[in-house]
């Protein structure tokens, strides 16, 4: 939450951000200082009109509120007093805290490189995507060619066992935020965020998308494939596990109530051939219930890029993963003590 | 050099036809002459000190009233100058800067 007051900028009244009226203030100050006298006076003046100018533009026809960043940006662009030509005065003035008001200890932020390269950000490209934008966003952040980095995940999936690239762009589908608005997109590529370039996204994006060529939608349709198939797989493991998981549980139960060990010995795994009658079965029921979790998240994600319908929210993926986490290690640490526990002290 | 070049197309500018002070940005953005837009407001406060602009206040239909700035006749008189020394200047680069002249310049 931040304060807000309306503060007159050459006769127009805009609603201003208090941290980003102190940043605006120290940089009319540090004008003034630096064009001294009626002249001087006219030139801030001039540049005062002109930053209303450009408030007026950005905030035409909404009643925004005036932030810091906007102030950044129009400081950048119209420059610090040194590069407009103005007598190398003393130039520790920028250096001084700011008289009398408050909470004015932010350096002024036109220091020439510190703002120039902001760190970038991943997001994924939705502008241009193939599927979710991952690879596309990834190559963004990587500084990398979009089609090698495609190309060679492609590959890389294809001829892997079990295809767990496909697994892995699904949860950063996920987990990736799509980059919505031009911040985002500016951030994305690592450029600095001020009005020229939000501009300049303008025309990106309408060359962006000419470039959605037939080898690009060939990717796609082969991804999608992939996804459709691993779906399927998914559906008939979904199936088979709850068949098995149902087994499990009714050997435990016909051993507890009746006492017959058939179903638990014949559904056993051979590796842990049940030393203990109880443990096994019951690691393998938290097992399989872990599988079902992660075989009905393949099959809910590759059915959301297939049929393009909702994709799971980020925060549901998470708490899935950590489910399934948590239940194979349960069921790993009682297979195990199944296994090792010796008979004797069970019988 | 990159200064006098920023007055000389300012004049040029506005011997066209008045302007305001973002019209003027626009364009010497455009021609990449400026990298910030503060540059010229101190220019042009300079060059109407020294005579060569004038200015009237026109309403505007979005915003407050704008500064029009418009050549004076000693404006007009200094981009006649000015306009004949660039013609000097750049009628020497060219023979300089022409291949087939025997001295290469390599610097210019």
């Amino acid at each position: 939450m931040k304060k807000t007051f309306p503060a007159n900028i050459h006769g127009t009244i805009f609603y201003i951000d208090e941290d980003a009226y102190v940043r605006l203030n120290n940089y009319l100050d540090q004008l003034h200082k630096a064009f001294p006298g009626t002249e001087g006076e006219e030139i801030t003046g001039d540049i005062e009109a002109r930053i209303n100018e450009i408030l007026s533009i950005r905030h035409e026809g909404r009643s925004g509120v005036v932030s810091i960043l906007e102030v950044d940006e129009i400081i950048e662009q119209m420059g610090t007093p040194q590069d407009m030509g103005a007598p190398e005065t003393k130039n520790d003035s920028s250096e001084e805290p700011a008289d009398g008001v408050e909470g004015a200890t932010a350096p002024p932020p036109f220091n020439a490189e510190e703002q120039k390269r902001p760190a970038k950000r991943l997001f994924r490209n939705e502008r241009d995507k193939m599927l979710g934008g991952v690879l596309s966003g990834i190559a963004c952040y990587l500084g990398w060619n979009k089609f090698i980095l495609r190309l060679l995940y492609l590959l890389l999936t294809l001829f892997t066992y079990f295809w767990p690239g496909t697994f892995i762009y699904l949860i950063a589908w996920m987990i990736i935020p799509p980059a919505r608005t031009r911040r985002d997109y500016l951030e994305m590529q690592g450029e600095p965020v001020t009005i020229s370039n939000i501009g300049r996204t303008f025309l990106d994006e309408r060359l962006a998308s000419d470039g959605n060529d037939i080898g690009a939608r060939t990717i796609s349709l082969v991804i999608k494939v992939i996804l459709a198939v691993l779906g399927i797989f998914g559906l008939c493991c979904v199936i088979g596990l709850t068949i098995y998981l149902g087994i499990r549980i009714w050997g435990i139960i016909s051993y507890i109530t009746t006492n017959n060990i058939y179903l638990i010995e014949n559904a056993s795994f051979p590796v842990f051939n049940s030393t203990v009658p109880v443990l096994e079965p019951l690691g393998a029921v938290f097992g399989s219930i872990a599988l079902i979790l992660a075989a009905i998240c393949v099959v809910w994600g590759s059915a959301s890029v297939v049929f393009k319908t909702r994709r799971p929210a980020a925060s549901t993926v998470f708490t899935l993963v950590v489910i399934i986490c948590a239940l194979l290690a349960l069921a790993g640490t009682l297979m195990m003590v199944s296994h090792y526990m010796p008979h004797h002290l069970y019988y | 050099m990159r200064k006098g070049m920023l007055e000389y197309c300012v004049l040029l500018q506005l011997a066209r036809h008045d302007a305001y002070a973002s019209e003027i940005i626009a364009s010497l953005k455009e021609a990449r002459l400026i990298v910030v837009e503060g540059t010229l407001y101190p220019l042009l406060t300079r060059l109407k000190n020294d005579g060569l602009l004038s200015y009237r206040w026109e309403e505007s239909t979005s915003g407050p009233p704008r500064k029009y700035y418009s050549l004076t006749a000693e404006g007009r008189e200094s981009l006649q100058a000015l306009d004949d020394a660039w013609t000097e200047i750049n009628g020497t680069v060219g023979i300089l800067r022409n291949p087939s002249f025997s001295v290469s310049s390599s610097d210019s």
